[in-house]
């Protein structure tokens, strides 16, 4: 998770020049290049942006979208819910993290590829099938980091508070937010990543619709300029989500640290 | 609230043992007993779902106990995950080499450093589905796919670990080291070795865990051989049992050599206490 983070800060480190960032991106298409000439079965960048275009057009892009991200939301959303009840109680009792958390680490060691194929033998093709996928592909990530994010709460410190009578609201925004703001967003991190993953796969195989199936339809077609242009949508949210918006919110959340 | 706030504490024996000593014994105790009685509890509750649900496409605990029995009498297991698992360590091999070399880079040249971030970044976050359709694609259903895919998925956690590992290196040692005109093996072998191995454990670990899933990925969408093609095999022939008895042996597998990594890291780092 350190590796992760030290990642997120590199990128954005205030050292980072955009001069390298671009020169980057320019090596990355010029790699691209070399594999349309090398490999005969590699479409090029314009290819790709073209079918890419196409697709918007017809409204396959939006539509495809739209529906993912429904699914999406709701599969994530239940993965937060119940992930944050597990982890909170792992945090809070021994017990608990006992009991759970040898089942936990049985569920992270388990690839989305799994759980993709067993809810497509279950559920057949339907909406269930990506939901369930999304949910239990992100559950663990989310047990895992919630448990940390409680443990970091500083005891002492909230009993201090408590003793001095500091009210109930600052002690949560200035002791206890501040704690498991960290692992709260790693949560939400390492969930999403997981998650998307799982929705593609769940898609791939057992799905009529989505950016999954959108993907499978070009790839069954033998058009691989459109597997392509999906791909580049797929990282692109990714960037989007991981470092324009969760970065950011992670930098302003976890300031305290670096001054 | 004061009660709940403060049990947490008593998980991190380590932290301050004098004071914990009292509380270790019995909760050391009591360990085996409840995260065992969790498993049979789950177990239960399965068992319970499967005789409710009555059907194939959700066999009994028991059912799936005979089909992981099967599958290890059989050899097909051990014959399957020494496949794969060739396959990871081939990966690995081509993904440490690499990621030296660029995680080197990276902890001397802050240009560099910014350089490969972004590419790194998309390597190490690219859903696993695209390495397999490229693996596929590229390398057809033979064992150059995997092998490929793994090194790349376990490249920026190496690479990344190393440049950070370079970056942890005293510059006053170094600086020393120049003083005194030592040659470059020496500070090779007595400065930079034993300040990377610690971070390059740490990628390893972590990069296994992710390079395995895709590994067994890529293997669904085109082998001919592997864990992840006994997977595709099971869902061909719509077998749920089959399929749970390959899962319960890739936990097992992936929690041994989890637990193997661990043990060899203590091992190694045993003469640094603050790290072991």
């Amino acid at each position: 998770m350190t590796v992760i983070s030290s990642w997120q800060h590199q990128l954005r480190a205030r050292g980072t020049s955009a001069g390298a960032v671009t020169a980057a991106l320019l090596s990355i298409l010029a790699a691209w290049q070399l594999a349309v000439i090398v490999g005969n079965r590699v479409p090029s960048v314009t290819d790709s942006i073209q079918r890419l275009i196409t697709e918007a057009e017809i409204g396959e892009l939006w539509h495809n979208l739209a529906l993912s991200m429904n699914r999406f939301v709701l599969g994530l959303a239940a993965a937060l819910i119940v992930g944050a009840v597990i982890g909170v109680l792992m945090g809070l009792s021994r017990l608990a993290d006992l009991a759970f958390s040898d089942l936990n680490a049985a569920a992270l060691a388990i690839p989305a590829v799994i759980w993709a194929l067993l809810t497509t033998m279950w559920f057949g093709f339907g909406w269930l099938t990506p939901v369930v996928t999304v949910f239990l592909s992100g559950l663990p990530f989310v047990v895992v980091n919630i448990a940390k994010a409680t443990r970091a709460v500083p005891a002492d410190l909230v009993l201090m508070a408590r003793a001095f009578g500091v009210p109930r609201i600052r002690v949560l925004r200035e002791i206890v937010a501040p704690a498991v703001a960290g692992s709260t967003i790693a949560a939400v991190r390492f969930a999403i990543m997981s998650a998307w993953n799982g929705l593609l796969l769940a898609e791939w195989f057992g799905a009529t619709s989505g950016v999954g199936w959108r993907a499978r339809y070009w790839y069954d077609a033998n058009q691989l300029d459109g597997f392509l242009a999906w791909v580049l949508v797929f990282i692109l949210l990714l960037v989007v989500a991981d470092l324009l918006i969760l970065g950011p919110i992670e930098r302003y959340a976890t300031r305290w640290r670096s001054v | 609230m004061t009660q709940t706030v403060a049990l947490p504490d008593t998980g991190s024996v380590a932290a301050n043992p004098p004071s914990r000593r009292r509380s270790r014994g019995p909760v050391r105790h009591n360990r085996w007993l409840v995260s065992g009685s969790a498993l049979v509890l789950a177990l239960a509750a399965w068992a319970a779902l499967a005789a409710w649900v009555d059907d194939p496409i959700l066999p009994t605990p028991v059912g799936v106990g005979e089909q992981v029995y099967a599958i290890v009498v059989s050899g097909e297991a051990v014959a399957n995950f020494a496949t794969s698992i060739a396959k990871i360590a081939a990966g690995f091999a081509l993904a440490m080499a690499g990621g030296l070399v660029i995680g080197f880079a990276m902890g001397r040249s802050r240009f560099l450093n910014a350089y490969f971030s972004l590419p790194l970044f998309v390597l190490g976050n690219m859903p696993g589905l695209t390495y397999a359709v490229f693996g596929l694609l590229i390398f057809g259903v033979g064992a150059g796919g995997p092998i490929v895919v793994s090194a790349l998925v376990a490249l920026p956690f190496i690479a990344m670990n190393v440049a950070e590992g370079v970056r942890s290196v005293d510059g006053n040692l170094l600086a020393m080291c120049q003083a005194f005109e030592r040659r470059r093996s020496d500070i090779l072998r007595h400065l930079y070795l034993p300040a990377l191995t610690t971070f390059v454990f740490a990628g390893v670990r972590y990069g296994f865990a992710m390079a395995w899933k895709v590994e067994a990925l890529t293997e669904v969408f085109g082998a001919s051989s592997g864990v992840g093609f006994m997977i595709r095999k099971a869902y061909q022939e719509f077998r749920v049992d089959d399929m749970l008895a390959w899962t319960a042996l890739f936990i097992i597998a992936m929690v041994l050599i989890e637990r193997g990594l661990a043990a060899l890291e203590n091992r190694f780092f045993a003469w640094r206490k603050e790290i072991a």
